[in-house]
């Protein structure tokens, strides 16, 4: 009989703990779920399902021996771009923006010292120099060893094919920027062996090039509404200022469109034709208020030259255009 | 025997337990099911919580209430500020619990200027004290990591050497708010319960070139305090502007236009975005303070429509002019 007390007494004890668990499991319930939270960053996911292969790029020896990762690789795509960059993040989302990766690297010596990458895929190598042109800063110096690049005191910018990317530093320290630009050479490396399309400023001539001028003007080029995408680059020609333009069209009809909507705008502004021949057939010449341009068509692209110089000196940029467009493309063929 | 007997469970008993534990099971299943609630905007007790405004402003003074001070040295030049306006002692009594309210949005260096100026925190922080706050609270909800916004920013050591308490944004300091008279801040999350924990609330910005709302001051600041997916506001920036401005009517703003971010705001990135203003205005008017602010931007009051709309609601002038602000200069 005692035992069988003592058996009841057990299972009274183990039922009264069960009990116990089942309320306290029932007020973490209620006090969880009294607590409302909708946080600002977690609607989107941080991390996209399938592993970008960028994230292979910001790896743990980018800065060399003196940095050392400071977190995981963070993966940012259109629907949560806001969280990392706020109100700038409409520059890339009207530019095709695919995805952001972003690591910071700290340096060995001090956390308070470090560097952090943002790298851009941007789609198409016009979009990433989109993105590139209109966020330059005035106080810079170009990267000797990018096609399209610039440091600050403070930050490397570069475009690389379809990418674009920043390292933002903590300090002005020289050693920093130092490494940053080494990073930044890496990540242009890695970025130049992935496949993108050749786009309209591959084919500017080299001669008289005028460094770093290259910029695209997304709407009214020169005033005029209908020259949208319009990439533009200056050349110094026996000391006057040229300007080279071109337009990348979906087919030659569009080009030509375009060829003709612009030469009506400069024409019905009081524009005339002068005199003298252009060795382009097919091209046209107007002069409007002391500048001259020079417009033509080759296939899908609308293009010209422009500037208050001889036009003598028009005329031989625009043929060196021409011929640096025709061989570029031929290349490509 | 006997023994056997006792230990044996009769089948009446077994199906009797065996009962029990299935209707145990049963309710706490259905309890389980009844608790659930997939949409958490539904589960709040206090979910769209309508509220008019947060006001923790002061009776105005004529004559003092705006004040703008040059000079390069921000303790210096807020110092003097606040000053002209009567001190802090007119701001903060014995006692009270203020809140300051930075732009901490980016886990980035002060030097870049994308966030509040540690330096600003720490002498308001100390001016907070010597007009005898009890206690300084420092919060907003960052768009990167808090933790990381907070501590990059230099804020959190600022705010640590000087007393103020950092309060990261936790789960149960948001709550659904309804604004009277709003479209946007319907039954959306807010940073509110560091809100009613203070008597004042003091807000400080920096002038910053924005890309969407093309300038990012005092009333913009306000926007740390929404939770949830706010981005979706950005498709119509000025109108939370104006209504988070409905929202919180401060006792003082403090915007920052020491170093000017004139491009590639809100983060900028580099000192290049910068340029050297020597600027620092306080006011108790926001809509007059960032009105003053646009114009270290080459903006008038008219190029921002969240200011022209502001002050047809009454909420402040851009006429700062018409509040003859006091200036000076700072000799630190």
């Amino acid at each position: 009989m005692p035992e069988a007390i003592n058996r009841n007494r057990t299972h009274t004890i183990i039922s009264y703990v069960i009990l116990f668990v089942l309320i306290i499991i029932f007020i973490a319930i209620i006090t969880k779920q009294k607590h409302y939270y909708v946080p600002a960053a977690p609607i989107a996911e941080k991390t996209t399902a399938e592993t970008p292969k960028t994230q292979a790029w910001l790896n743990p020896q980018l800065f060399g021996a003196d940095l050392e990762p400071a977190n995981e690789v963070e993966n940012y795509n259109a629907a949560n771009l806001y969280e990392k960059i706020d109100g700038k993040a409409d520059l890339y989302l009207e530019n095709e923006f695919v995805s952001l990766q972003c690591r910071r690297y700290s340096s060995k010596q001090s956390q308070q010292e470090w560097a952090e990458v943002y790298l851009y895929d941007m789609a198409k190598a016009r979009n990433a120099f989109a993105v590139y042109s209109g966020q330059k800063r005035s106080k810079s110096q170009p990267l000797g060893w990018a096609q399209f690049g610039y440091k600050t005191k403070d930050a490397v910018y570069s475009a690389s094919g379809n990418f674009y990317f920043e390292i933002i530093l903590s300090s002005d320290a020289n050693q920093l920027l130092q490494a940053a630009e080494s990073a930044a050479r890496q990540l242009t490396g890695f970025a130049s062996k992935e496949p993108s399309e050749p786009f309209a400023i591959s084919f500017f001539p080299k001669d008289n090039f005028v460094f770093d001028s290259l910029k695209l003007i997304k709407e009214d080029a020169f005033g005029c509404a209908d020259m949208k995408n319009i990439f533009t680059a200056a050349y110094s020609v026996s000391g006057n200022d040229l300007t080279v333009f071109i337009a990348d069209t979906p087919d030659s009809n569009s080009a030509q469109v375009l060829f003709d909507k612009y030469h009506n705008f400069l024409t019905e502004n009081g524009g005339t034709e002068p005199a003298n021949n252009i060795d382009i057939p097919g091209s046209k010449a107007v002069e409007l208020f002391g500048t001259t341009d020079i417009i033509f068509r080759y296939e899908n692209y609308f293009a010209g030259v422009r500037g208050s110089g001889p036009i003598g000196d028009l005329n031989n940029l625009a043929v060196l255009f021409k011929n640096s467009l025709a061989d570029a493309k031929n290349d490509t063929k | 025997m006997q023994k056997m007997t006792q230990n044996k469970l009769s089948r009446r008993d077994f199906i009797l337990r065996c009962t029990k534990a299935g209707i145990s099971a049963a309710a706490a299943a259905a309890m389980a099911g009844w608790l659930y609630e997939a949409d958490p905007a539904k589960i709040s007790p206090q979910s769209g919580n309508i509220v008019e405004a947060m006001n923790y402003s002061i009776p105005p003074i004529a004559g003092k209430t705006m004040s703008v001070v040059t000079g390069s040295n921000r303790p210096a030049t807020v110092t003097k500020a606040i000053e002209l306006l009567g001190g802090m002692e007119r701001f903060v009594r014995p006692g009270e619990n203020v809140l300051l309210k930075p732009n901490a949005g980016f886990a980035m260096p002060p030097r870049i200027c994308a966030t509040t100026h540690p330096e600003l925190i720490a002498q308001v922080t100390k001016l907070c004290f010597q007009a005898g706050a009890k206690k300084v609270f420092i919060t907003d909800n960052p768009i990167n990591d808090p933790k990381s916004c907070f501590e990059l920013s230099q804020i959190a050591s600022a705010a640590q050497k000087n007393g103020a308490e950092i309060l990261l944004p936790r789960p149960d300091y948001f709550k659904p708010i309804t604004l009277k008279g709003a479209e946007l801040i319907n039954n959306w999350p807010m940073l509110y319960a560091p809100l009613k924990k203070v008597d004042k609330v003091i807000g400080i910005a920096i002038v910053k070139d924005h890309r969407r709302s093309i300038a990012s001051m005092s009333m913009k600041n306000w926007y740390g305090l929404l939770g949830g997916n706010r981005s979706i506001f950005h498709q119509d920036i000025n109108k939370i502007i104006v209504e988070l401005a409905m929202l919180i009517r401060p006792t003082l703003v403090i915007l920052d236009g020491t170093e000017t971010m004139i491009s590639n705001g809100p983060t900028g990135g580099s000192e290049s975005d910068l340029k050297q203003t020597d600027t620092m205005i306080v006011s108790c008017d926001q809509v007059a303070a960032d009105s003053f602010g646009a114009s270290l931007l080459g903006l008038k009051p008219q190029d921002l429509p969240y200011l022209v709309k502001a002050e047809s609601l009454g909420l402040g002038t851009t006429d700062y002019q018409s509040l003859e602000p006091l200036y000076a200069q700072s000799k630190a």
